[in-house]
C-alpha cells in the first residue's frame, strides 16, 4: 500500500516540474481501518501473600485442616487470591458466591433432634474483595456459621464492579473462615466463589 | 480514564436480558473436610447415696465396708461426662472383670460363706439412648478373681450430639454374708463412638 501511494507522490512531482499547465492526474485514497472488539478476560487466581491453613491449586482452594481432630472446633483460615481481571472498554466485574458458606457433602447431616444448634452444619466465611481500587457496595461479606441446618435460601447478590472505561488490574478475593465456639458436624464441605468480567452492553 | 461506581446500575446490569456481552470468569472451588471426631472429660459427681469416694476418674467404696461385721452397704454415684461427636456414633461401656475382684488374696475360705467378688450395675444415658443395666448387676460370688470381661450391648446413636453422659453406677451390698478382706477392683471403660 504504501508503494502505491509514493509512486502516486513522485508522479505528481515529476508533473509539476516538467510542466506549467495542468496534466491529467488520477489519485487514490486508501482507508486504513480495524475493529477491537470489546474483551475482558480473567486470569487464573494466584495467591497473594501467606495463607493460614489453606493451598490453592489450579481453582481450587483447599482448607487444609477445616476442623480440629481433638475437639472438631473450626480451625481459622485465611488466604487472598489475586485474579488478573482485564477488560478493554466499559464493564463491571461480579463475584457470586454460591451459597454464601461451605455446605456439607449430603446435606446438613444428622444430629440428634433438638442438637442441631450445638452444631456448625453450614460454615460461613468472611469475604473482602477489591478490584483496581474501586467501590462497590457489599463489597465485603460476612457470612455466620449456621447450624440450623439453612443451607442454599436465596442466592446472596454478586458483588459488582462498574468500571466506565478500559481497566486492567488485579481484582483481589481474600477469604477467611473464623473460629466458632461449637464443634462442626463430620463431612466435606465446598463452595464456589465465580469472578465473571464482562463488557458493558 | 472515567470510573464510577453506581450500585443501582450495578443491579440494572445484572438484571439485563442475556444479550451475548463478551465476558470471562474464573470460578473457585473452596475445599475442606471436618474429621470425625469424639470428645468426653473427665468426670464429675453427682448424686451420691452411701460413703462412696470419687477423686478424679476414681471411686472408692471402702467406705462402704463395715469393719464391724465385714459386710458391705448399698451405695450409688452417678458420673457425669462432658462428651461430644459431631457424627452418628455408638455409646458402650465395658467392665473388665465383670466384678470387683480381690487383688490382695485369692485364697478361698476355710469354712463359712464370703464374698470374694462384688458385683455392681453400671447404667448409662446419652443422647437419645438410655441403659439402665448396661452393666448387668452379678450377684457378689464366693468364686475367687480371674474375672470375664463385660460389655454393653450395642447401642447406636442416630446423629451427632454434645451434651452430658451419665454414668450411673450401683452396688446393692452384700447383705449379712461378710467380704474377704482385702484389695478389690474393676476397671469400666466409658466409650462414646467406636462400639467396644
Amino acid at each position: 500500500m504504501k508503494n502505491v501511494l509514493g509512486i502516486t507522490a513522485a508522479l505528481v512531482a515529476v508533473s509539476v516540474a516538467g510542466s506549467a499547465f495542468a496534466a491529467p492526474t488520477a489519485t487514490q485514497q486508501v482507508s486504513i481501518n480495524g475493529s477491537m472488539a470489546d474483551t475482558c478476560t480473567v486470569g487464573q487466581p494466584t495467591v497473594v501473600g501467606a495463607a493460614t491453613n489453606a493451598s490453592l491449586a489450579g481453582n481450587i482452594v483447599t482448607v487444609q485442616q477445616l476442623a480440629s481432630a481433638a475437639d472438631a472446633l473450626i480451625v481459622p483460615t485465611t488466604i487472598t487470591l489475586n485474579l488478573d481481571v482485564m477488560c478493554n472498554n466499559a464493564g463491571y466485574l461480579t463475584i457470586t458466591e454460591a451459597n454464601g458458606g461451605l455446605v456439607r457433602a449430603g446435606g446438613v447431616g444428622p444430629t440428634v433432634p433438638g442438637q442441631e444448634n450445638n452444631f456448625v452444619r453450614k460454615i460461613g466465611y468472611n469475604l473482602e474483595t477489591e478490584w483496581d481500587g474501586l467501590a462497590a457496595l457489599g463489597k465485603n461479606r460476612s457470612r455466620p456459621h449456621n447450624g440450623s441446618g439453612f443451607i442454599n435460601g436465596n442466592a446472596p447478590l454478586p458483588i459488582a464492579y462498574i468500571t466506565w472505561g478500559a481497566a486492567h488490574s488485579n481484582a483481589e478475593v481474600k477469604f477467611t473462615i473464623p473460629a466458632d465456639s461449637r464443634p462442626v458436624l463430620a463431612g466435606d464441605y465446598s463452595t464456589t466463589v465465580r469472578v465473571r468480567a464482562q463488557s458493558s452492553l | 480514564m472515567k470510573k464510577m461506581i453506581l450500585g443501582a446500575t450495578a443491579a440494572a446490569l445484572l438484571a439485563s436480558p442475556a444479550l451475548a456481552a463478551p465476558s470471562a470468569e474464573q470460578t473457585v472451588t473452596i475445599n475442606g473436610t471436618a474429621p470425625t471426631v469424639c470428645t468426653l472429660g473427665a468426670p464429675t459427681s453427682a448424686n451420691l447415696v452411701g460413703n462412696l469416694n470419687v477423686t478424679g476418674s476414681t471411686v472408692t467404696v471402702t467406705g462402704l465396708f463395715d469393719a464391724a461385721d465385714a459386710t458391705m452397704d448399698a451405695g450409688s454415684v452417678t458420673l457425669r461426662f462432658a462428651g461430644m461427636c459431631n457424627y452418628p456414633h455408638n455409646v458402650s461401656l465395658k467392665s473388665a472383670n465383670g466384678y470387683l475382684y480381690n487383688t490382695t488374696s485369692n485364697v478361698a475360705p476355710l469354712s463359712g460363706t464370703f464374698f470374694r467378688r462384688i458385683g455392681y450395675n453400671a447404667a448409662y444415658a446419652w443422647a437419645n439412648v438410655f441403659r439402665p443395666t448396661a452393666i448387668p448387676a452379678v450377684d457378689s460370688t464366693l468364686a475367687g478373681q480371674s474375672g470375664v470381661a463385660v460389655t454393653s450391648a450395642d447401642a447406636a446413636v442416630s446423629g451427632a450430639n454434645l451434651g452430658t453422659l451419665n454414668v450411673t453406677l450401683r452396688f446393692d451390698g452384700s447383705g449379712t454374708t461378710p467380704v474377704v478382706a482385702g484389695n478389690y477392683t474393676d476397671s469400666l471403660t466409658v466409650q462414646i463412638g467406636a462400639d467396644l
